[in-house]
């Protein structure tokens, strides 16, 4: 670790750096909780997300670039325009370790550039370039544009269009799905929108440096035990060969799987979704930097193109809007990632949309199923043409504009767009998205294999609370840290890895420690923010509408979430955080965390 | 697949936190391998704060959740 943050201010194009103490990785051990750390006191109170004073912050974590497994991931902070939250948007691929290579441990951007631009850093150079020309290109044609004009090897963050026109449902989209390393993407919560907004189209990057350690054979020991349990987990076959793709079928025969804008739990006659059926059409696997699980799914689709596909997209533009060809879904993520837009969210929007037709809410656009006008809408969302202009902007402000009581089925918790998980079928998930720091996020907390296996009892919020504040501190860390979700580990061996690099120790205890001092931290941002207890809730549908479950499976045909058993599980959540009942932590609690700098927050 | 592993608790009294620390390495480590652990005793979940000051019986019966992230 440098310890070294570039700061690129745009609008006066000056250049200058942060350095930051190991007294603060030790308290938010970086990534999402050092990004939590500088955006609580970088920004002032009530500021627009898409304010040139909104800081877009590029974080690596402590070990990213190193030899321990999964160390490729990095993550984008900032305020997001969709939900008005803290957000952080996690990301594979391979710009995490080029920016770790240019001696930095993340990049800082503010401001507003007065014209196009792109920025182009190799290590310590800054170069701020032109960008008029490729303003309104595709994403892909951006990346090999800008490699073009820089180095064929570089590393590329940027929008496309959607993000340009300031879609709060936009992407940045590092690298592209063609080449032959694994893209990644900033997906969730319209980050593509703030980088939109300062007039900036891309990042292109390339750095020389060599991370050093202070223990390299800690290093090499921590990455052997990793490399070990990798290989004798079992499941790590399954993610090799499927991706997340392998969820699907299992959640539609379970009762799992959105359909129709979470009006159902599954679709029939949907096998063409199952992975089986998806790995007719893979050309091949890509990986992130330094990963041995490989679980990147590239699909030919039917125009000879590539795209890599997930669970999460399959679901929401598959199932989720009634269609059940795998090719169709292809042919929809591979629009979303060449103009820049979250599969997920346009996923629910979209299924919103269809939804509103069929109740003659709005007159135009697709029907369930309609697959053809699926892709006219998502090009629509990115161009605010036609129903664009109605729904660019996510389910809430689209219910919004529409009225009529519509607000009943936008699926969304705090603005953002429900993950591709039923709540009403998972009642983990239920409270896991009303408490989830960015809105309806499944990486929070994922409770579905659990409640499934036997673990959590079903259909019951019976200690849920306990379990999904364990699991939030825990992945606080983990995603601070920048693990990839998939990675199966023991603490001990990641944090010695954490030592190897940092030339401290981190135990067990502190780990989750920070973890939770990070989830209050940014509990204490949106309370900052305006957010309380009444955001703390999922979307009317869930509390009214009786879902339907599959046959044979469960001991009712129908389920849905009562509401006051919902807020007694909220209450108890609470309470096992140590915040009061309008979900603000105690000063007893922002002491324990030695987070009490910010008691001004809770009114103290 | 193997979706959790479950025990039976044949020595006492151990605290539960020496019992994870003993099993980590032992042969059973890939059982309960994951991003995290749920566990649960005698059928109700402990939680991690908990699990220092909990102490085993013999007969109780310890079930072992790995966790992984989602899709």
């Amino acid at each position: 670790m440098s310890g070294k943050l570039l700061i690129i201010d745009l609008t006066s194009e000056k250049i200058s750096q942060q350095i930051i103490s190991k007294e603060i990785y030790k308290k938010y051990i970086g990534g999402k909780g050092l990004g939590a750390y500088l955006l609580m006191n970088m920004l002032e109170k009530g500021t627009d997300a898409l304010a040139a004073e909104n800081p877009l912050i590029f974080l690596t974590g402590p070990i990213t670039g190193s030899l321990f497994p999964t160390s490729g991931r990095m993550v984008v902070v900032s305020k997001s325009p969709l939900t008005g939250t803290f957000t952080d948007s996690h990301v594979g691929g391979f710009l995490g370790n080029e920016i770790k290579k240019t001696g930095y441990d993340g990049i800082i951007i503010t401001g507003k550039c007065h014209d196009r631009k792109y920025l182009w850093i190799q290590d310590e150079k800054v170069e701020f370039r032109d960008c008029s020309h490729l303003w309104g290109e595709k994403v892909s044609i951006t990346v090999d544009q800008l490699r073009q004009e820089t180095d064929l090897k570089a590393r590329v963050a940027c929008i496309g269009p959607a993000g340009e026109n300031l879609s709060l449902i936009s992407t940045i989209m590092m690298d592209k799905d063609s080449d032959k390393t694994r893209a990644g993407i900033a997906g969730r919560t319209g980050l593509g929108a703030v980088m939109g907004s300062k007039n900036l189209k891309g990042i292109v990057v390339m750095g020389t440096h060599k991370l050093s350690y202070e223990n390299e054979s800690l290093m090499k020991d921590s990455r052997q035990d990793t490399v070990n349990v990798i290989k004798s987990t079992d499941f790590m076959k399954v993610r090799n060969q499927y991706g997340s793709a392998n969820l699907i079928g299992p959640m539609n025969e379970q009762g799992f799987l959105p359909t129709r804008n979470f009006k159902e739990g599954f679709i029939e006659n949907g096998e063409e979704l199952y992975c089986e059926n998806m790995n007719r059409h893979k050309s091949r696997n890509v990986t992130c930097f330094n990963c041995p699980i490989v679980c990147g799914q590239i699909i030919k689709t039917k125009k000879e193109t590539e795209i890599k596909i997930e669970y999460e997209s399959i679901a929401l533009l598959g199932s989720n809007n009634g269609i059940t060809g795998f090719m169709d879904v292809a042919d929809a993520c591979l629009i979303c990632n060449e103009l820049g837009i979250d599969t997920m969210s346009a996923g629910v929007v979209i299924g919103f949309a269809m939804e509103c037709k069929e109740k003659n809410l709005i007159h135009t656009g697709p029907d369930f199923g309609d697959a053809k006008g699926q892709l006219e809408l998502l090009e629509d969302l990115a161009y605010r043409k036609n129903l664009g202009k109605i729904f660019a902007d996510g389910v809430r402000r689209a219910s919004e504009k529409i009225g009529q009581g519509s607000y009943k089925f936008a699926i969304h918790v705090k603005g953002l767009e429900m993950a591709g998980y039923e709540p009403r079928t998972s009642w983990g998930m239920a409270l896991a998205y009303a408490t989830a720091d960015r809105g309806a996020c499944h990486q929070r907390c994922w409770t579905v294999n659990t409640e499934r296996t036997g673990g959590l009892k079903m259909f019951s919020f019976e200690d849920k609370p306990e379990f999904i504040i364990d699991i939030q501190n825990e992945r606080a860390a983990a995603f601070s840290m920048l693990i990839c979700d998939f990675l199966p580990f023991e603490q001990t061996s990641m944090l010695s890895a954490w030592e190897a690099v940092m030339g401290m120790p981190l135990s067990e205890k502190e780990y989750i420690l920070a973890g939770e001092r990070i989830w209050n931290l940014i509990k204490l941002f949106n309370i900052r923010e305006g957010l309380s207890r009444k955001e703390d809730i999922l979307p009317p549908r869930m509390f009214e509408d009786k879902l339907k479950l599959p046959a044979n499976i469960y001991d009712k045909d129908s389920v849905v979430i009562p509401k006051d058993a919902f807020e007694h599980a909220l209450d108890i959540y609470y309470e096992k955080r140590g915040w009061n009942q309008e979900g603000i932590p105690t000063l007893t609690k922002l002491k324990e965390l030695d987070l009490e700098e910010y008691k001004c927050y809770i009114g103290e | 697949m193997k979706m959790f592993n479950e025990k039976i608790v044949t020595e006492e009294p151990l605290s539960l936190e020496k019992y994870l620390e003993e099993m980590k390495k032992s042969d059973e480590r890939k059982h309960i391998t994951g991003s995290a652990l749920m566990i649960k005793l005698n059928g109700k979940f402990v939680q991690n704060k908990n699990i220092p000051k909990t102490i085993l019986h013999k007969g109780d019966i310890i079930s072992i959740f790995p966790l992984l992230g989602g899709g």
